[in-house]
């Protein structure tokens, strides 16, 4: 039960990785096809900017769940290292639970403010808003999925 | 103080003690404060998805890629062998390598651990292969390395610019004069080494070592050329000199150079991302820390009690020098910066500091930050390529250290230094 959960979770964070990586080539080429049309043809797109930036907010926020799988976002550990082994375990515990509960609750009101901003479209593209805010519902179900899986399951093996 | 000022404060001190992730605990404080204060809860993801949605910061994963194509595909290597057929048979030759080829490396990447990384990577081991103290190399390669958030364009200066809304063009050119003073405190910190030291000099390049060094290196010496040079020939924004700095790397490691083979290219960019992450991170959960911070009136009560205390600017430009430097011992500087941002910039304000001076103040500080004992960033990215503990790197970099908030003082009391270029 446990190994296949963990597969699970690790496909999930699989498919995250590609995602963030083909977001990251998608603002890459959009922008460069900005810079070109502007500076060679001087007809800049209208579109480019708001599609570039609609894929570095889904970009960023999958990527700032799947740091909290790998364990890398930005910490004081000064007190955690000076704690008995055991202490030390439990705090950590409770640290992965404040971070699930974050998540939860990004999944939860991100959700509600999706919902609300259904109608609303951009103004130069006119794509639906809800398809950014849902980056905080997704950003949010995904840091508590991987908080859980290091609570439940342990820090997974990343270097791969 | 009421229970909401309570929370933003000693709350997310508290969390941040106790060690969650600075970025969980904005948002943690962020939550408490909204049930606290009765607000609604989708400030949170309505605040985190605005403050990722601004073009300036964009740059931040482009100049974090930049950097990481450039080390994994050697073009890194091909920079540290042209700066090094220049100065290695000069005294110190290896550690003036490594601040030029920093220098030239920061003018692409922008990206302190990036640089600090790449560099690192190449040189700490080649230094200690020299006779140099492993120790000493890490420190070299560390304090190089946090030359990128002064040397435009930096990522630094960019969030500052977006949190100050100043120019970000004139605060890259506020960090020229301070990142060339800095980097000349090194070189004369390593030539004071050579002297003391005994390490031998290496002979001079021979024509021939030279010509291929700049054959092979030509590609990336123009990087820093096409980018700097579209920015302030006013073809490109920051941001699109990123997104052509990541394309023209790209290009040379991918065609030209064949160094950077396509299978290894999602790695190298799932790497910048992660980073780009961390740093927005804080940025994205800080977004709604400020607007309760500015609700509470926190900044304006703050800023109000040290002009009644402080009556001289740069009395209190000391104070915030050392207030930033002993926070930086224990917090993040992308922190320091997006959440105390607004205080700091009402205090330069009120005291009538030129913004783009204080920029570069504050940026310095980053940059000094980023390198200190006992959490600077770069000093851990170091002390892993290298292996050491801080124990053993914290003796060496003190020295380094200690030149770097000269140049702070400098920077702070003699405005000129910063705003020479952009007169």
């Amino acid at each position: 039960m446990k190994a296949a959960l963990a597969a699970a979770v690790a496909a999930v964070a699989a498919a995250n990785t590609w995602l963030v990586r083909l977001l990251a080539l998608l603002m890459l080429g959009v922008l460069g096809w900005q810079v070109f049309m502007r500076s060679a043809l001087s007809a800049p797109p209208s579109w480019s900017e708001e599609l570039a930036l609609l894929a570095f907010t889904w970009a960023v926020l999958l990527a700032v769940a799947g740091g909290v799988r790998d364990g890398i976002h930005v910490r004081m550990d000064l007190l955690l290292d000076r704690l008995p082994a055991a202490a030390r375990a439990l705090m950590e515990r409770g640290l992965l639970l404040a971070t699930a509960f974050v998540g939860g609750f990004l999944a939860w009101a991100g959700a509600r403010y999706a919902a609300e901003s259904v109608g609303t479209t951009s103004a130069a593209t006119a794509y639906p808003m809800s398809l950014l805010y849902a980056s905080a519902v997704v950003c949010g179900a995904l840091i508590l999925l991987f908080a859980l899986e290091r609570l439940l399951l342990g820090a997974p093996d990343t270097r791969a | 103080m009421s229970l909401v000022a309570l929370i933003l404060s000693l709350g997310f001190a508290a969390l941040v003690a106790l060690g969650l992730p600075f970025a969980f605990a904005l948002a943690l404080a962020v939550i408490a404060s909204l049930y606290a204060s009765g607000l609604d809860p989708m400030l949170l993801p309505q605040t985190l998805v605005a403050g990722t949605q601004s073009f300036s910061l964009l740059v931040i994963p482009f100049f974090m890629l930049a950097g990481e194509v450039m080390a994994a595909g050697d073009l890194s290597r091909r920079l540290v062998n042209v700066a090094d057929v220049f100065v290695r048979h000069l005294p110190g030759g290896l550690g003036l390598v490594t601040i030029i080829a920093a220098l030239v490396f920061a003018a692409v990447s922008g990206s302190a651990p990036a640089t600090t990384a790449a560099i690192g990577t190449v040189m700490i081991p080649a230094m200690a292969e020299r006779g140099y103290s492993r120790a000493y190399a890490t420190a070299l390669a560390v304090s190089a390395g946090v030359l990128a958030p002064l040397i435009p364009p930096s990522i630094a200066f960019v969030i500052w610019g977006v949190i100050a809304e100043q120019s970000i063009a004139k605060l890259f050119l506020s960090g020229v004069m301070p990142g060339l003073l800095m980097a000349a405190g090194m070189v004369a910190l390593v030539l004071w080494q050579a002297r003391r030291g005994d390490i031998p000099r290496r002979p001079r390049a021979s024509v021939a070592e030279v010509g291929q060094a700049l054959r092979e290196g030509v590609w990336v010496l123009l990087a820093p050329v096409i980018v700097l040079g579209g920015i302030y020939g006013g073809l490109f924004t920051p941001t699109e000199s990123a997104v052509v700095a990541c394309l023209y790397v790209l290009a040379i490691a991918l065609f030209v150079q064949r160094s950077l083979h396509w299978r290894t290219l999602g790695a190298v960019i799932s790497r910048a991302m992660a980073t780009t992450a961390l740093v927005l991170a804080i940025v994205g959960f800080s977004q709604g820390f400020g607007i309760l911070v500015a609700q509470e009136q926190l900044a304006p009560a703050l800023t109000r009690w040290l002009a009644g205390h402080v009556h001289d600017k740069w009395v209190m430009l000391a104070l915030l020098n050392l207030g930033f430097f002993v926070l930086a011992a224990v917090m993040d500087e992308v922190a320091i910066m997006v959440i105390l941002g607004p205080m700091l910039i009402a205090i330069a304000r009120q005291y009538g500091v030129d913004p783009i001076h204080f920029g570069s103040m504050i940026v310095t500080n980053v940059a000094i930050g980023m390198a200190a004992p006992p959490i600077g960033y770069c000093l851990f990215v170091g002390m892993a390529i290298a292996r050491l503990k801080l124990a053993d790197v914290a003796r060496s970099i003190m020295p380094f250290v200690a030149m770097m908030l000269l140049v702070l003082f400098l920077v702070t009391y003699v405005p000129m230094f910063s705003l020479w270029l952009l007169r």
